[in-house]
């Protein structure tokens, strides 16, 4: 025996019986689905402009403190590469040209805080992709062609931007 | 500073062997503890302070003034003359005469520099890799990893003290007694 409410359901909408005018569920459902595409199509442009703003312009790089956990196992698994490869070159322009020194930089502004960390094992490693990737330039002259100065004049900068 | 002993074991002596094959049939040794701070060319030139290559100067390469930042032969010849060193054709022991070697590869590019110690073995560093003391031509070759050839030697004269003239002496009487190579059999 059905329930009155269960029978309520099993009512046939307007247009298998024939009718021309749709029904109210008909009408509500079509209502939503118009109401869900105004919605997207009102927060597109602002999706786009956050992407715009933070692949293009990095306007948001030093608020992010704390980057994304697969740049830190990115920049892990060149700087190895980097390391099996040119571990025996001393050719500063072939390492600094190398494919995963390339990548490492191409990580963009998120790997630049592994990069100063990284100073401190590797001092001289990392002071180009620094340069190429911040622009920056906190190294005096009086401290180019010694490596610890110059890692020391970019931990500085780091500390100075918050960014370690 | 406490001094961490150098203890690089089989597995990375094997690793440095398979690189240069040739040091895997003469004797050297690791002298120094793995650093980037400076490369072969500075420590033939005697500096650690940073690596030396015709580089732009924010990479942290050192390049003396004057002399053009090209990666030539010509020009690292130069660098050296800066140093006082010049172009001889002789790599013997020579008791009064400091000695540097330029390697270059196929295309006559350079790619690594040593540089003849007090004893008459030489000394280069690998790369970003330790120091090491060796035979002569142990790290010449075009197989692996090798530097290539040895394209010119260089020299200048040397502060002469009584274990240099100790050395020499044992390297005239080996010389003279055809025991002078430390290849194993």
């Amino acid at each position: 025996m059905m329930s009155t409410a269960s029978m309520k359901r099993v009512v046939v909408p307007a247009q298998e019986s024939g009718s021309i005018v749709p029904s109210l569920r008909t009408l509500r459902s079509s209502g939503a689905a118009a109401i869900t595409v105004a919605r997207i199509a009102a927060i597109t442009p602002t999706i786009m402009y956050r992407y715009y703003a933070r692949t293009v312009t990095n306007r948001d790089f030093l608020e992010q403190r704390e980057p994304a956990i697969p740049v830190r196992d990115e920049f892990l698994r060149l700087a190895v590469d980097l390391d099996t490869e040119t571990r025996f070159i001393s050719d500063v322009n072939k390492i600094i040209h190398h494919s995963a020194y390339q990548q490492i930089i191409g990580l963009g502004h998120e790997v630049v805080p592994f990069l100063l960390r990284d100073l401190d094992q590797h001092p001289g490693r990392w002071l180009w992709a620094l340069h190429s990737i911040t622009g920056a330039n906190p190294v005096p002259s009086s401290a180019l062609g010694n490596v610890k100065k110059m890692a020391r004049a970019w931990s500085e900068w780091g500390k100075q931007k918050g960014i370690i | 500073m406490p001094r961490v002993p150098l203890v690089y074991g089989r597995k990375y002596r094997v690793a440095i062997e398979q690189a240069f094959p040739k040091l895997g049939r003469t004797r050297y040794k690791v002298k120094s503890h793995q650093t980037d701070q400076y490369n072969c060319i500075a420590w033939a030139a005697g500096q650690t302070d940073a690596p030396w290559w015709p580089a732009h100067p924010m990479s942290g390469a050192h390049w003396p003034d004057g002399v053009p930042r090209v990666a030539t032969l010509d020009a690292f010849i130069r660098a050296f003359g800066t140093l006082g060193y010049q172009p001889c054709a002789e790599a013997s022991f020579e008791l009064r005469y400091e000695k540097i070697a330029l390697y270059v590869d196929v295309n006559g590019a350079p790619t690594h520099a040593a540089r003849q110690c007090h004893n008459g073995r030489w000394t280069s560093k690998l790369g970003v890799e330790v120091d090491i003391e060796h035979e002569f031509d142990a790290l010449a070759g075009h197989d692996q990893k090798e530097y290539g050839q040895i394209a010119q030697i260089m020299k200048r004269p040397a502060k002469v003290n009584p274990l240099r003239i100790a050395y020499w002496a044992l390297h005239r009487v080996r010389s003279s007694l055809f025991i002078g190579s430390f290849r194993r059999p």
